[in-house]
């Protein structure tokens, strides 16, 4: 039950310079491909094989970090999502993702706000690019 | 090969089964992103919605299927999604494509995703290189 009591908190109240600050922060991880965790994945989607595409959801563990900075993941939605491969990542591959926040707006809107958060991400393989993607978090405020 | 794939084909559909509450769990399980929303009743009824939902990550996934089973030699260069509406657990999604443009070997392609009651719950595009 720890989320529930973390839902009774009041949402933290967020200002222009919360959003100014988040701008530019990041997130530095490291992940080593396993054979079984790309299986596990094709699997939960109903695939006999592995995922041709190795699926960057998979370094898209994010939501404790944003928690921390003050957005309310449990209201937060994944508006949009782009993704750019330039080369496959397979087991055995390490990959090393950097997370950034490049926009923290927030718009008005009837009966509250709406938080926009833009998060660009690029994985690496041996220093060469494999990926970068950028989703755009929507948490609604009233 | 695959030289069927002009401007205007369609692409096989592919259909879920209906999505259980295990199912959005065992995805969570598999991206290692268990945020509560997708799996406790509680927590998401507390933020107003009528109970668990999935990640548009799942949606993404099960578009990225469809493809793969229509071009399973193709590597995609980009895929972008758009998130419209929620799906609930009991939802059937049918994800659909078109091809859009072809180019040689680069093949552009809209992707959707409709729940059983013909809603469009998520759309995009995919470019994939042969």
């Amino acid at each position: 039950m720890i989320w529930l009591r973390h839902l009774k908190k009041q949402p933290m109240a967020i200002s222009q310079s919360d959003l100014q600050s988040w701008i530019g922060q990041k997130l530095e991880l490291s992940f080593d491909i396993e054979r079984s965790q790309l299986r596990r994945l094709a699997q939960s989607v109903g695939d006999a094989a592995e995922l041709p595409v190795v699926f960057p959801a998979l370094f898209y563990t994010v939501h404790h970090w944003l928690e921390n900075l003050g957005l309310n993941m449990h209201t937060a939605m994944h508006a949009e999502e782009t993704y750019e491969y330039f080369q496959n990542i397979a087991a055995g591959d390490t990959i090393n993702v950097e997370h950034c926040i490049v926009e923290a707006y927030r718009k008005e809107v009837s009966g509250g706000e709406l938080l926009f958060v833009v998060i660009e991400s690029a994985g690496f393989k041996k220093g060469e690019a494999v990926f970068k993607g950028r989703r755009v978090l929507v948490e609604r405020r009233n | 090969m695959n030289r069927m794939f002009s401007a205007g084909t369609p692409l096989q559909n592919l259909t879920t089964p209906a999505l259980t509450r295990t199912a959005l769990a065992r995805f969570a399980g598999a991206i290692d992103d268990y945020n509560p929303v997708h799996l406790d009743d509680k927590v998401a009824t507390a933020t107003g919605k009528s109970s668990v939902f999935a990640p548009a990550t799942m949606i993404m996934a099960y578009i990225g299927r469809m493809l793969s089973n229509n071009l399973p030699n193709a590597r995609i260069s980009s895929y972008q999604l758009r998130a419209l509406k929620f799906v609930w657990p009991g939802d059937v999604l049918t994800c659909r494509g078109v091809v859009v443009s072809r180019k040689d070997d680069v093949i552009e392609i809209d992707v959707w995703a409709d729940n059983q009651r013909g809603e469009t719950v998520a759309k995009g595009q995919i470019t994939t290189i042969e």
